[in-house]
């Protein structure tokens, strides 16, 4: 039960910062342009 | 794996059998050119969607399948957001809050937990683009009919024209009394087509299964 719980916390974290981390590649690359154009996210 | 990918654009088409999806459906298939853009965008998540989850079903628990589902979800909606934002700042503006709501799109969920949490990964992927494929098929079919009925134009290509240096926009019946239609232009109008598109659809689906 408590090895199930860590498992679970584990994985949604590992994913959570994968997923934050490839967002964040993402927004570098399309800020200059973002800017240009006067906008904001 | 024929069948997959063909189970999603006829057999179980999100919009004109599932009926999934309808929010986005109505409301940007007011001009081709949006409900292409939305098509496409809808068959990029799903596409990698699923074979990421594919890919990770035997490692994510049971008890946080959802979250983790629902994080990968949005993660490729925001770069769809993100992407169309930085090249395509009209498209973006139209289409607006119907971006994100991708993320609640029950098809993109739906798919997810319902066939690539069970299959392997080129199922999964196949699955994924014929869904995709059938959203983008239905929609512009819904839209074509909306805007050549609603406004007597197809726009195929002009908050686009930044992206590709070509504007597309067409008058279908030049010196008309018959057209346009304004209603279908209208949210009610909406219902309308998608009513008369899914009678039309279910028709022809029952005409195929007697004929087999």
């Amino acid at each position: 039960m408590k090895k199930d719980m860590i498992k679970s916390i584990l994985v949604l974290t590992v994913t959570a910062l994968l997923c934050s981390t490839v967002l964040y590649c993402v927004h570098k690359l399309t800020q200059p342009l973002i800017s240009m154009i006067g906008g904001t996210l | 794996m024929k069948e997959t990918f063909l189970k999603g654009i006829i057999k179980e088409n999100p919009i004109f059998v599932l009926l999934l999806g309808m929010c986005p459906t109505l409301a940007v298939t007011t001009t081709f050119e949006n409900a292409l853009v939305m098509g496409l965008s809808v068959t990029f998540v799903l596409f990698f969607t699923n074979i990421i989850v594919s890919l990770i079903k035997k490692i994510v628990p049971e008890q946080v399948r959802i979250p983790v589902y629902v994080l990968i979800i949005a993660t490729f909606v925001t770069i769809i957001e993100l992407l169309l934002k930085a090249y395509t700042p009209g498209i973006y503006s139209t289409l607006g809050i119907y971006i994100p709501l991708i993320v609640v799109n029950c098809i993109v969920l739906g798919r997810a937990l319902g066939f690539a949490s069970k299959e392997p990964v080129i199922k999964s992927m196949l699955d994924g683009i014929g869904f995709g494929l059938g959203f983008l098929l239905a929609l512009i079919t819904l839209a074509t009919f909306r805007e050549v009925l609603g406004t007597n134009t197809i726009t195929i290509m002009d908050n686009l024209s930044t992206l590709t240096g070509y504007k597309m926009v067409y008058q279908i019946l030049p010196n008309t009394n018959f057209l346009p239609i304004s209603i279908f232009s209208k949210p009610a109008g909406a219902f309308i087509s998608l009513g008369l598109l899914i009678g039309i659809f279910n028709v022809i689906k029952e005409g195929r299964s007697d004929k087999v």
